[in-house]
Formats: C-alpha cells, sequence, structure tokens
C-alpha cells in the first residue's frame, strides 16, 4: 500500500484476462470494476480500512466488455510501525454461482405467475409434525395470509363443514396405504363464497418406506367445475330437445369417412347404438328409391363445399315410408379443404304430414269459399230481380186495376184492360225465365256426354237458317285444336243459340255479319269465343249490366233482356264463367270458359 | 196557375208510362207531358231545347233502369249540362226497387229531390205538383 506495488496470482490473471508483461497498480484493479459499482468498492474499501478486513461483491467488466461478478475477501496486514502497509485477499468469480441464483428466481418468479394463472398451489405436509409448506398462491386460493403458520385445524377452518368429515377420513386413508389419490372438496372463502379445489398429490417416503411428507398441488376448479355443468346441462337440454323434435346430429370427415352419430340418431334410424356408421350402411338405411339421390346430393356437397337442406326416405322397421330432413354446415381447414361437415336429420314425417293435411282443408276451404261466394251472388242477383222485375208489373197492375175501379176513367176501361194483359205476359215471361233460372242452379251437371262443337254448330246454323240467310251473315269456325267437350248437351246448344243469335240479331247495318268461333285450351281449361263485327257494347257504360236479367242496351224492338241472363246462369252452373270484350261500331267477343 | 207545368216522364215501361200519362191528364195544372224511353233519348230532348225555356220540363220523373242511358246515368249527364240550363228542374227519381242500395244512391245525388217508390198514388201525385206549383209562383 506504501508502494502501490500490487501482486496478483495466476488465477487472477486468468479472471482478469490481463496481460502477464503488463504492469499491475490499484488503478489497473479499478479501472476493471463495472462503472455502476465503482462507488460501491470504494466505500467497502474505505470502511475495510478501519476494519481491518473487508468482504466485498461487485462487478467487473473486462477490455472484451463482458462482466463477471466477482467475489472478494481482504485483511489488511500491520507494518512495524503498527501501521496497515498491505494487503492481502482473494478475488474469486462468481458470475456463474450469480447467474444460477438469478436464473431460479426467475423461475420462482414464472412458477408463481402460473400457480395464479392457474388458480393452483403447491403445498408439503408432514404428517408427523403438522408442518405445512405453502405456496404464496395458495394462501391466495384460501384467502390467507401469507405470514400465518400453516396448520390442519387452521385448514379445516375453511372447508365446507358437509366436506370435513370426507376429507378426514380421506387424510386417515392415504396415511394408512401410503396412496394418494386425487380428490376435490369446497372451501367457503370469506367473502367470495363456496369455492371447488382439486387436490392432486403424492406421498414422500424415506429409504424404510415411512412417509415423510405429502406433496402436491391444488387447483381452484369452482370455475371449471361450473362450466362443467352448464356444458353437462346444456347437453342434456339439446338432447331433450332433439329427442322431442326427432332429430339427431353427426359428424363427418369426408376425408376418412369417419362418421360419429349422436345417440338420438341411432334411435331414429332404429339401429343398435355404437353400431360404426359406413358409407354403406347409410346407403341401405335409405329407401331404395333415394339411394342414388343421397349419393348425388353427398356428392354435390363435397363438389360445390355448400351444403343445402334436403330430404330423403328410410323404411321404418313396421314398414312405413319415413321422411328425414337433413341439415349441415362445413368445415373448412386453413387450405379450404373440407376438414369436417357437421348437421342434424329431422326426422319430418309428422310434420309433412300435418303440412299435407292443412293443405288439403285449405283447398277445401277456398273452394267452400268460391262455391258460398257465388250463392252469396247469386242470391244477391235473385234480390235484385224480385226488387226490380217482379215489382215493376206488380205495380203496374196495381195502377192500372186503381184506374180501372175508378169512375172517372169508365170509357178507357177496355184500353186498361188490355194493358193489365200485357203486364200479365209480362210477368209471364220473368215467371219463366227466373224460374229457368233456378231449374239451372239446382240442376247438377251431372248429365254430360262427349259433344262435338262442329255437331252443336250445325244445329244452331239450322234454328237460324232464315236469319243467316237474310242477312248475308258468314259463318267461320276453329274447333280444330278442341273439337269436342264433355259438356250438359241442352246448355251447350242454348249457349251457342243466344250467343249467335245476339251476334245476328246486333249486326251493324253497314255491314254483313261475320261470326269467328273457335276453341282452344288454356290452363287445362277448355275455351270457347264468340267473335263478331256488329254493333257492340260501350262496356264501361254497360259492363255492369251486360248479364242482367231484362237488360237491353240497343233500341232492339227483340231485346229483352234474358239470353245472355240464362246464358250466363247456365254457363255458371257447369263451374265455368264468361266475359265480354267489345267496342262500339267494331263488334263483340264473347269468351267463355267451360269447365 | 192552370196549364202552367211541364212533366217529364223518362221510363222504358210503356205500361206505367200509359197510366202516369192518364193520371197527370187529370191535373188542370199540367201543360205538356213529355214521355221518353230512355235516358238517351230525354237528354237529347234536353240539349236540344237548352235555351227554351217554355220547352224544358219543370219537373222529371225519371226510372232507375231502363236502357242505352239509365236514371243515374242521364243525372251525370244532367249535371254536366245544368249550369247552362235556364230553368229550375225538380227531378223526382222513380223506381220499382226497394234495393235499399239504389235508395242510397239515389240520395247522395243533389240534384235528386225525392226517391219515390213506384207505383205512385194519386195524392202522392197531387202533393207533389201542388208544391211546384207554389214553387212556381214564388
Amino acid at each position: 500500500m506504501v508502494t502501490n506495488e500490487v501482486k496478483w496470482s495466476n488465477g487472477l490473471y486468468h479472471i482478469y484476462e490481463h496481460r502477464r508483461d503488463l504492469p499491475i497498480t490499484y488503478e489497473t484493479y479499478f479501472d476493471y470494476i463495472y462503472h455502476e459499482d465503482k462507488a460501491h468498492v470504494e466505500r467497502e474499501l474505505k470502511e475495510g480500512l478501519e476494519k481491518g478486513e473487508f468482504t466485498n461483491t461487485y462487478r467487473i467488466q473486462l477490455k472484451d466488455g463482458s462482466i463477471k461478478t466477482i467475489h472478494s475477501f481482504g485483511k489488511l496486514l500491520k507494518g512495524p510501525d503498527g501501521q496497515y502497509t498491505e494487503m492481502q485477499g482473494t478475488c474469486q468469480d462468481v458470475s456463474e454461482i450469480k447467474k444460477r441464483e438469478l436464473e431460479l428466481l426467475q423461475k420462482n418468479k414464472q412458477l408463481s405467475l402460473a400457480e395464479e394463472m392457474a388458480q393452483m398451489g403447491y403445498w408439503e405436509w408432514n404428517p408427523t409434525k403438522d408442518i405445512f409448506i405453502w405456496s404464496e398462491n395458495l394462501y391466495k386460493i384460501f384467502g390467507f395470509e401469507t405470514v400465518m403458520e400453516m396448520s390442519l385445524d387452521l385448514l379445516l377452518t375453511r372447508v365446507h363443514p358437509n366436506d370435513i368429515d370426507t376429507l378426514k377420513n380421506l387424510t386417515e386413508e392415504f396415511l394408512r396405504t401410503n396412496v394418494f389419490r386425487k380428490f376435490s372438496y369446497r372451501i367457503l372463502k370469506p367473502n367470495e363464497g363456496e369455492k371447488v379445489l382439486e387436490v392432486t398429490g403424492q406421498v414422500v417416503c424415506d429409504i424404510k418406506g415411512k412417509v415423510t411428507k405429502f406433496i402436491g398441488v391444488t387447483q381452484d376448479i369452482t370455475e371449471r367445475t361450473k362450466k362443467e355443468q352448464e356444458l353437462s346441462n346444456n347437453n342434456k337440454l339439446l338432447n331433450m330437445a332433439t329427442k322431442i323434435s326427432q332429430m339427431g346430429y353427426w359428424q363427418w370427415k369426408p376425408t376418412n369417412n369417419e362418421i360419429y352419430w349422436s345417440k338420438n340418431l341411432y334411435e331414429l334410424f332404429e339401429i343398435e347404438l355404437g353400431t360404426p356408421i359406413t358409407p354403406d350402411l347409410l346407403i341401405e338405411l335409405t329407401y331404395v328409391e333415394d339411394r342414388n339421390l343421397l349419393i348425388n346430393t353427398l356428392d354435390k356437397v363435397i363438389e360445390t363445399k355448400t351444403f343445402r337442406t334436403f330430404r330423403h326416405r328410410r323404411i321404418s322397421r313396421t314398414g312405413k315410408i319415413k321422411t328425414l330432413e337433413i341439415a349441415g354446415e362445413i368445415l373448412l381447414n386453413d387450405t379450404d379443404e373440407i376438414f369436417e361437415i357437421i348437421g342434424t336429420t329431422q326426422d319430418v314425417t309428422d310434420q309433412i304430414e300435418k303440412e299435407t293435411d292443412l293443405l288439403i282443408i285449405n283447398e277445401s276451404l277456398e273452394e267452400s269459399t268460391k262455391k258460398l261466394t257465388l250463392r252469396n251472388k247469386q242470391l244477391a242477383d235473385f234480390n235484385h230481380i224480385t226488387s226490380h222485375n217482379l215489382r215493376a208489373p206488380i205495380s203496374n197492375l196495381n195502377t192500372l186495376l186503381g184506374l180501372y175501379k175508378d169512375p172517372n176513367y169508365s170509357e178507357i176501361k177496355e184500353e186498361l184492360f188490355d194493358k193489365i194483359e200485357t203486364v200479365i205476359d209480362h210477368l209471364t215471361v220473368t215467371l219463366d225465365t227466373l224460374v229457368e233460372t233456378l231449374k239451372v242452379k239446382q240442376d247438377v251437371s251431372k248429365q254430360t256426354e262427349v259433344i262435338y262443337f262442329n255437331d252443336t254448330l250445325i244445329k244452331t246454323k239450322e234454328i237460324l237458317a232464315a236469319e243467316i240467310l237474310k242477312t248475308n251473315a258468314t259463318i267461320k269456325s276453329d274447333f280444330l285444336k278442341i273439337p269436342k267437350i264433355l259438356y250438359n248437351k241442352i246448355y251447350l246448344e242454348s249457349i251457342f243459340l243466344n250467343l249467335l243469335g245476339n251476334a245476328l240479331k246486333y249486326r251493324s247495318p253497314q255491314r254483313a255479319p261475320k261470326i269467328n268461333i273457335r276453341t282452344e285450351e288454356v290452363n287445362g281449361r277448355i275455351k270457347i269465343h264468340f267473335k263478331d263485327n256488329g254493333l257492340g257494347i260501350d262496356l264501361k257504360r254497360h259492363g255492369h249490366k251486360l248479364f242482367g236479367l231484362n237488360k237491353v242496351f240497343h233500341k232492339h224492338p227483340d231485346a229483352k233482356g234474358i239470353g245472355l241472363f240464362l246464358t250466363k246462369a247456365q254457363i255458371e252452373a257447369m263451374g265455368g264463367s264468361i266475359i265480354a270484350k267489345s267496342k262500339v261500331n267494331e263488334g263483340t267477343t264473347f269468351s267463355i270458359t267451360l269447365n | 196557375m192552370n196549364n202552367s207545368l211541364n212533366v217529364c216522364i223518362v221510363d222504358d215501361d210503356d205500361v206505367y208510362q200509359f197510366t202516369m200519362k192518364i193520371s197527370l191528364k187529370s191535373f188542370t195544372s199540367v201543360n205538356k207531358i213529355l214521355a221518353f224511353f230512355n235516358g238517351e233519348e230525354a237528354m237529347n230532348f234536353m240539349l236540344d231545347n237548352l235555351h227554351t225555356e217554355s220547352e224544358l220540363p219543370d219537373v222529371i220523373f225519371l226510372d232507375i233502369n231502363m236502357p242505352i242511358i239509365d236514371g243515374f246515368q242521364f243525372m251525370e249527364e244532367y249535371a254536366k249540362i245544368k249550369p247552362e240550363v235556364g230553368k229550375k228542374i225538380t227531378v223526382f227519381m222513380v223506381s220499382s226497387s226497394v234495393d235499399p242500395i239504389d235508395i242510397e244512391r239515389a240520395k247522395k245525388i243533389s240534384e235528386i229531390s225525392d226517391y219515390i217508390i213506384k207505383p205512385i198514388r194519386e195524392n202522392q201525385l197531387k202533393t207533389i205538383l201542388a208544391g211546384l206549383e207554389e214553387n212556381g209562383q214564388l
């Protein structure tokens, strides 16, 4: 120290990686100390000078920049004058030890973190001395302060009253058998309530086989248990739902044709639970006529990677045809290839039956509504007829009779009587027409026969021969497409006579009548069209009363307003309809849907 | 005031026309009786005599159901020409129809004074004509 002479051992040169041929001074040594630790070393040295010795740990930085941790121990030697003249000491490279320590600390920290995240704690228990070693997190799990000394009695204060006996019994069993079984129990944690803990552990014995301690981990599985419970409940509900809806679910890996079926699906197909499901079995379980459909549909699923809900049938053990509806979803992997297909199969037989029933009921309801509407309209028509066509002549008769009886008019009595006769004649015609229509409406259309339209036309032409000759009319017909019909003969003749008769009667005075008659089939119903080039009718004005009783639109002396009324009644009685298109001075077309 | 009223009958029923004419002839207040078989004939007459007040009717007995132009259609046409008619014309709708639809429809037309269900009794005719005469005097 006096001469500032420093001597190093070989080892020290090695630690410092200092070249031997270079001189060493205190400054050289001090230069090596890591800059952060320099002040600390200086302080220690100063203190050492007073105490006569020192120990210190610090870091040095070598020429290549690497850092080493040095543990150094030194002693001061006194010279003859009683003053410290020399310092002797050792330096040890503790870098490795330091590193290990740090690593351990790190590992411990990680373990703690892992324990915390897994809600798990480590413990050791020495049963003979009742000494516990608990990890910090285990204290947390139980809600104990870390400083508390753990004992079995203290532990039991947290255990759920119903689980205390179980825990005691298990402990006794482990001690007796030297075997540790995984178990779970409940604790009551202050402020947080019930928690479920799962304990895994093992028995540690000494060489003689005597139990020295138990070690293990305890995990808070409250959340997991809850989730498991929920899952199990959901599963039960799903099972119930699938059972009620006669549905099962399946999983299918097309790559290796691995197929999984739910229990319900086995029941649905009436095959033994656990039977391996193969594509061949699937086809075998399918109704013969639907097998190709099944194969094609599934091929298409694979090809298009889309699953469209489809149906196929199967035959039940009792020989009934059952319809199944299959819905599915495709799961793709990262490379967009089919990884798995999952879906449901539902027996929709009952559903379809009900749907069909409903459809039939609906249809018949619609039919009834149609019939009722028609009946209602007929009733309204009839009401209208009585109101207009019967009341008018009656009121005339009343007036005429009043005048007849009045002595003031005695000189025109004969004339009055003539009028009474006219009214009665008119009334008779009206009543006859009404009776006729009623007959038509009540007449069931059963008396039908196959009639050729041309035969009817010839017959009608014969009846109207005089008119046709007089008016120089041309009648053309096209019955090629539909030459015949199953119909009531009298009605068809009446329809022909009325419509042809009208076409001749209401001809244009400027031109000879040209009449076209043709038949066709539209939507499976036979239609006949009567087209003329006559006077035409202003349908905007008269359309609403075209087919009414006693409605006339022309100043024609023979117009009585009976023909179309009767024609319409006859057509409707056969389940058909009649409409008219017309342009004044151009002509009229009557289109009749016959059946 | 005698022979002051022009009465118009529009009805396709010739027996009704016959009885109405007989009845009307017995009233001294009736000047002229015009009779038409349908709305078109009546309307043509009205158009021909639009500005000849002496020819135009004071009252029209209008039937509903008639060929070509019926009572309601006649009223539609009449509404169009009414502003040009230089005379107050009272219109009665006369019908054998007791159909409430017809009656309602007639009542909705402001130009129609009343709806009379056939047959028209002699007393009824008397009251109507007397009322018209009074109005004319005022």
